[in-house]
């Protein structure tokens, strides 16, 4: 998957799932966890998408707002994982 | 025999007598033994001291979990003064508020908050720092207050006229309870506590005074790592931990991502919920996962602090709710009708009223809204209204029903939709704001009176909220309407804001 698409999947979900609000726009770089928009139990709902769409595993101390703040950082870790 | 513990501090010294070497508080980064807090707690007695501190000061300690947290408590008990705890959770004009209302000539933080709390308009002078604490003190001039007897600590929680409210608890209230809890729980030196609740929060006050008397060791975890379940997951099982005081919140959250099936639990013995209700499905989730402990629903408001408990016994019930159970042995209940007349028969519904001796001492510098909440019976018992209503089942078991007032429990957390609203209201362009609680989706749901679509205002309202409420505070959703719906009385109809949902 390219890295577009990985940041189109990431945000589609946050949009349906998280804000239910498709109408909202959320740039790469918009602040997800200390922007308000994604609280901690949306996280983990999040985290366990995330790890069943690309097939990846985070270790316990890797759900954290460095790795998952913004669509860029997200998905940058989820190439890191691949 | 360890002597009569009339302060807080008390169970820290007790616990030295015994052995000083044992591990007391156990951190990420580092482990203290019980003389090592001490000695901490001293050096910021003399810094406090020096600096001219005197009996019934408040001392307000903002800053994410930590150690030295817990030797300045016990400086503070030590020195006559009261500590406010406030967590990083909280955003630094919702602690510049707390500070100011009860005028603290001191001030503790870590970095992060330090920084925060130096971005508003408050006069700082720092006149300390060790152990990852900054302690300033505050330039104006002392206020002189009638504060009551044996005074030990503030908890705010929400507050329904839109501002928080310091609850003030004696130490003679406090220690009625750790005293009863490390009996009814069976706490020994061996025991591995979890400390899962952000010091504000009464849970905690098992929490660092339970494990002090029995000499037993606190696992601290930071407000950021309780938010990881994943984490959770892993240190409650690498840490040995026994004894865990939680929300249903967190639990939930733990079965449901924490992978709970990767590890193994064999420590663990004793699990204990309070601040909302457990929803059995929840409940028999989790139970999969941590079949054969110790269940008990504590319950109490932060005035009150637990009066009733009861413990689960899982192997030979089905549950539909769980009863908050009997009284504890401290505690004195009744339950009254809307004409404050007692009702004794089972099943009947009612406020619930507690006495005796873990109730708290008033509302800081607000005594008509201590006295709004207090109800004396014949004999002249001081008893506290919960606003919970609740009945005794067949059983005499206490089963909660739902809230007198708007006051809503999400996580655990007590919300009154006032103060959000209060807050909301300086929002650009909102004329009105509402908030009603979901409880089948656990969400806030934030009504704003507001020209502007929803959509167009969505981000900056939530970054808005990020800086001026509690993260738990935060609404789930906003709606913007062009005019509130009112009663005839003029008032927000919340009924129809609710049918709109």
């Amino acid at each position: 998957m390219s890295t577009e698409n990985i940041k189109e999947e990431i945000r589609t979900y946050i949009k349906t799932n998280i804000i239910q609000k498709e109408d909202i726009f959320i740039a790469n770089d918009t602040p997800l966890i200390s922007g308000g928009i994604v609280d901690s139990i949306s996280t983990l709902k999040m985290v366990d998408f995330l790890e069943n769409k690309f097939k990846i595993e985070f270790l316990p101390h890797e759900v954290d707002r460095e790795n998952l703040d913004t669509i860029d950082l997200i998905s940058q870790f989820i190439q890191s994982k691949k | 025999m360890s002597k009569v513990n009339n302060k807080l501090h008390s169970y820290i010294e007790n616990a030295i007598g015994r052995n000083g070497e044992n591990s007391y508080l156990i951190t990420d980064k580092s482990h203290f033994t019980y003389k090592q807090i001490y000695e901490m707690a001293i050096t910021f007695i003399e810094v406090l001291i020096r600096e001219g501190i005197q009996k019934n000061d408040r001392v307000v300690i903002y800053s994410s979990k930590n150690a030295a947290s817990i030797a300045l408590m016990i400086a503070c008990s030590k020195c006559e003064c009261i500590y406010i705890p406030i967590t990083s959770i909280n955003p630094a004009n919702r602690a510049k508020y707390i500070i100011d209302e009860t005028a603290a000539t001191f001030i503790a933080c870590d970095e992060p908050c330090g920084l925060e709390l130096n971005k508003t308009d408050l006069v700082l002078q720092q006149i300390h720092s060790s152990e990852g604490i900054k302690l300033f003190a505050q330039s104006s001039p002392r206020k002189e207050y009638t504060i009551p007897k044996d005074s030990g600590f503030i908890l705010f929680t929400s507050g329904s006229t839109g501002t928080p409210k310091g609850v003030v608890i004696s130490h003679a209230a406090a220690i009625v309870f750790i005293d009863w809890a490390a009996k009814e729980f069976e706490i020994t030196d061996q025991d591995h506590i979890a400390s899962i609740a952000p010091f504000n929060f009464d849970l905690s006050v098992f929490d660092i005074y339970v494990t002090a008397k029995m000499s037993a060791t606190l696992h601290l975890y930071t407000e950021k790592e309780t938010k990881n379940a994943l984490l959770m997951a892993q240190k409650i099982s690498t840490d040995l931990i026994t004894t865990i005081y939680g929300t249903p919140t967190f639990y939930s959250t733990l079965a449901n991502y924490g992978k709970l099936n990767k590890y193994d639990y064999s420590s663990l013995k004793n699990v204990l919920f309070a601040g909302e209700v457990f929803h059995t499905e929840n409940f028999y989730f989790l139970l999969k996962h941590w079949p054969d402990k110790n269940y008990a629903n504590l319950y109490g408001p932060t005035e009150t602090n637990v009066c009733t408990f009861y413990k689960l016994d899982t192997k030979n019930k089905e549950y539909a709710v769980f009863p908050i159970g009997k009284n504890c042995e401290f505690a004195q209940l009744l339950i009254v009708d809307e004409n404050d007349n007692v009702i004794t028969e089972s099943l009947k519904k009612g406020e619930l009223l507690v006495a005796g001796q873990s109730l708290f001492n008033e509302y800081w510098n607000d005594r008509v809204k201590t006295q709004s909440t207090i109800f004396f019976d014949k004999n002249g018992t001081r008893y506290y209204r919960t606003g919970d209503i609740v009945y005794k089942d067949n059983s005499e078991n206490l089963v909660y029903v739902n809230r007198k007032d708007r006051m809503i429990k999400k996580n655990g957390f007590r919300i009154e939709p006032g103060e959000i609203e209060r807050v909301m209201l300086s929002f650009p362009n909102v004329s009105n704001a509402a908030v009603i609680f979901s409880a089948n989706k656990n969400q806030l749901i934030c009504f704003l009176e507001s020209p502007h679509k929803t959509e167009e205002i969505f981000l900056k309202l939530k970054q808005f909220c990020q800086n001026h409420l509690p993260v738990f505070m935060i609404p789930d959703k906003f709606i913007t309407l062009d005019a509130m719906p009112k009663t005839s009385s003029g008032k927000v109809d919340l009924l129809a804001l609710d049918k709109q949902l």
